[in-house]
C-alpha cells in the first residue's frame, strides 16, 4: 500500500497552471490525497490526468478550496483499460465570488466511481460542472453528487452524461440542496444517458431539496437509445450505420467533451473519443 | 429503350402491421419530373420512406428498381450512394452534429462509394457557401447543429442545400415546398430546373399547385386507396384544385 499526499497552494493574487498526473499501475493498492488551495483572488488552471492500467483498488481523495474571488478551471481525464476499481472522493468549497469550472471525462477501469460534494458557502459563488462517463462493455461508472447552496445568490450548473455499452452499467445519484441561507440560488442539475445496447443499464436519481424560498432550480434526467429517426436521416445521406452511430454518440458527448479545452487534457480526451468511436472498424462504443 | 430510372411494381408496404400501400406501381423515366398528390394519410410519405429504405416499412410484395437494380436488398446508405435522395417532410434535428460537417461527411461518403477521393476542404467550403447563398440560407445555419432550432422554412431550404451539394440522380422531395415563403419557393423551383439535365429525375410530393406551376411536371399522380388512383399531365392539378379528392376517396372506399 502506497500513501501519498500532495498539495497545490496558489498564493493570493497569483495565477498558475498545473498538470497533475496519476499513473495507474497493475497490482497497485493505494490511497492518494491531493489538496488544492486557492488563496483570495488567485487563479488556477488544473489538468488532472489519470492513465495506465489498474488492477485492485485505488482510492483518491481530492479537496479543493477556493477563497474569496478565486477562480479555477479544472479538467480531469481518466483513461484506464485495466480491471481496477477506482474511487474518487472529491470535496469542493467555494467562498464568496469564487468561480470553479470542473469537467471530468472518464473511460475505463472496471469500476469508476466519483463521490463529489460541493459546498457553495460564499455569496455569489459559481460552479459549473460537467461529467462524461464512457462505460465500455461490462464496466461500471457512477457519480454521486451533492451540491449544497449555503451562500446567497450562488449559481451552480451540473450536467452529467453517461454513454453505456453492452453489459455495462452507469449510476447517477445527484442532489442539489438549498439551505435556508441560500436565498437567490440558481441551480441546475441534469443527467442524460445514452444506452448503446439493450443490455446496458442505467440508474438515475436526480433530487432537489430546497429550504429557501427565493430560488430558481431545475433538475431532470433522461435515458434512451440512439434516435432511430436521426440514424435513418444520416444513412439516407450516405453514411454507413457505424459512421452514423459514431456521429450521434460523438454529438451526445460533445456537450461535455468540448468543455475540456486545456491542452493535455484535450488531447487525451480526443484520443479516448477517437478510439472509442472509430467508425471505420470495431470502435469499442459505437460498434 | 432503356429501363426507367425508377420502376415500382405492385408495391405493398405495411407499417406497424397496417397495410398502407397495396400494389402501387409507378415509373419515372430519366430527366422527368413527376408530382404525387393525394389526401393526408394516403401513404405518400410511406412510399418515400420505403424508397429510402427505412426500417419498419416492410415491403411484403412487389418490387422497386432503381436504374435497373433491385432496391429491396440495399441499405439506406447504398441507395443514397447510388444516387437516390429523400427530402424529408419532417427533417430531423441533430444537435451536436454541425450542418457543414454532415454535408461534407455525406458528400465524402458518396464519393468514396463511387471510388473518388475526398473533396478538397477549401473547394467544399466554397461550394457549400455558394449553394447556401443561392438558397438564401443564412451562413450561421451552416455552423449550427443539423436543423437545430431551424424554422420550418429553413429546414426545407437545408434539405435543398443537401440536394444541391449531393446532386443525386433521383430526388424524392416530400413536401419540401410546404412551409416555404414565396421567394424560397422560387429559389427551390429554379434549383430543380437548374438540376434538370435530361438525366436527373424528380418526384415532388406536394399538396400545392404553386410549386408545380413553377416546375411544370411531366406527369401528375394521385395517390389514394393504397395506390396510384389516377395519372395525368399538368392539367390534372387544375382538376384536383376544383374537385378535391372526394371522388378518389369514394372509389377507394
Ligand atoms: N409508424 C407508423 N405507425 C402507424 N401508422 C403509421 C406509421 N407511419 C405512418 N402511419 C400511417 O400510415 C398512413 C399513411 O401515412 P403517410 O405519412 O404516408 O401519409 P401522407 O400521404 O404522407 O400524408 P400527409 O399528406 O399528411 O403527409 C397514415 O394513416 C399514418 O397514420
Ligand atoms: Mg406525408
Amino acid at each position: 500500500m502506497t500513501n501519498r499526499i500532495s498539495e497545490i497552494v496558489v498564493k493570493a493574487g497569483a495565477r498558475r497552471s498545473e498538470v497533475v498526473c496519476f499513473e495507474h499501475r497493475r497490482g497497485d493498492h493505494r490511497e492518494q490525497r491531493l489538496r488544492i488551495v486557492l488563496e483570495p483572488g488567485s487563479e488556477l488552471e488544473l489538468q488532472e490526468l489519470h492513465y495506465g492500467r489498474s488492477a485492485g483498488e485505488l482510492a483518491l481523495q481530492i479537496d479543493v478550496e477556493l477563497a474569496q474571488g478565486a477562480r479555477m478551471r479544472h479538467a480531469a481525464v481518466l483513461d484506464d483499460p485495466g480491471g481496477g476499481r477506482f474511487t474518487t472522493e472529491r470535496t469542493i468549497r467555494l467562498a464568496g465570488q469564487a468561480e470553479l469550472e470542473y469537467t471530468r471525462l472518464s473511460c475505463g477501469a472496471a469500476s469508476d466511481r466519483e463521490i463529489l460534494h460541493a459546498n457553495m458557502e460564499g455569496r455569489d459563488s459559481r460552479f459549473r460542472h460537467g461529467a462524461l462517463l464512457l462505460v465500455e462493455p461490462g464496466r461500471h461508472a457512477g457519480l454521486e453528487l451533492e451540491i449544497a447552496h449555503g451562500g446567497r445568490r450562488a449559481a451552480s450548473e451540473s450536467l452529467c452524461r453517461c454513454i453505456v455499452s453492452a453489459n455495462g452499467s452507469g449510476r447517477f445519484a445527484g442532489r442539489i440542496r438549498i439551505d435556508p441561507q441560500g436565498q437567490g440560488a440558481d441551480a441546475r442539475l441534469r443527467n442524460d444517458n445514452l444506452l448503446l445496447h439493450e443490455t446496458a443499464r442505467m440508474e438515475t436519481r436526480p433530487e432537489l431539496e430546497v429550504y429557501a424560498d427565493e430560488v430558481q432550480c431545475a433538475h431532470g434526467a433522461a435515458t434512451g437509445a440512439l434516435d432511430e429517426a436521426a440514424l435513418f436521416y444520416l444513412r439516407t445521406r450516405g453514411l454507413t450505420a457505424p459512421q452514423a452511430r459514431a456521429m450521434l454518440v460523438r454529438a451526445f458527448a460533445s456537450r461535455i467533451s468540448d468543455a475540456i479545452n486545456l491542452a493535455d487534457a484535450q488531447t487525451m480526451a480526443g484520443t479516448i473519443l477517437n478510439r472509442a468511436l472509430r467508425d471505420d472498424g470495431p470502435g469499442r462504443l459505437a460498434a | 429503350m432503356s429501363a426507367p430510372l425508377l420502376d415500382i411494381r405492385e408495391l405493398t408496404v405495411r407499417v406497424e402491421g397496417k397495410e398502407i400501400l397495396s400494389g402501387l406501381s409507378l415509373e419515372v423515366g430519366r430527366g422527368e419530373v413527376h408530382a404525387i398528390m393525394g389526401p393526408n394519410g394516403a401513404g405518400k410519405s410511406t412510399l418515400a420512406q420505403a424508397l429510402a429504405g427505412r426500417d419498419g416499412y416492410g415491403v411484403s410484395a412487389g418490387s422497386m428498381r432503381f436504374d435497373g437494380e433491385d432496391l429491396l436488398g440495399m441499405s439506406p446508405e447504398e441507395r443514397a450512394c447510388k444516387g437516390l435522395f429523400l427530402g424529408f417532410q419532417y427533417p430531423v434535428e441533430i444537435p451536436g452534429v454541425s450542418n457543414m460537417y454532415l454535408l461534407r461527411s455525406a458528400l465524402n461518403a458518396q464519393r468514396k462509394a463511387a471510388g473518388q477521393p475526398e473533396i478538397n476542404a477549401a473547394e467544399f467550403l466554397r461550394r457549400a457557401r455558394q449553394e447556401a447563398s443561392r438558397l438564401k440560407l443564412k451562413p450561421e445555419l451552416l455552423k449550427r447543429g443539423v436543423n437545430e432550432g431551424f424554422s420550418g422554412g429553413e429546414k426545407k431550404r437545408n434539405e435543398m442545400l443537401q440536394l444541391a451539394v449531393l446532386k443525386p440522380r433521383l430526388a424524392v422531395l416530400d413536401e419540401t415546398d410546404s412551409g416555404l415563403d414565396i421567394d424560397a419557393l422560387k429559389v427551390v423551383a429554379s434549383g430543380i430546373r437548374a438540376l434538370r439535365d435530361g438525366q436527373r429525375a424528380f418526384v415532388l410530393i406536394t399538396h400545392y399547385e404553386r410549386i408545380l406551376n413553377l416546375v411544370s411536371p411531366d406527369k401528375v399522380h394521385v395517390l389514394a386507396g393504397g395506390g396510384i388512383a389516377r395519372s395525368g399531365g399538368a392539367e390534372l392539378v387544375q382538376e384536383l384544385e376544383a374537385a378535391g379528392y372526394e371522388t378518389f376517396l369514394r372509389e377507394a372506399a
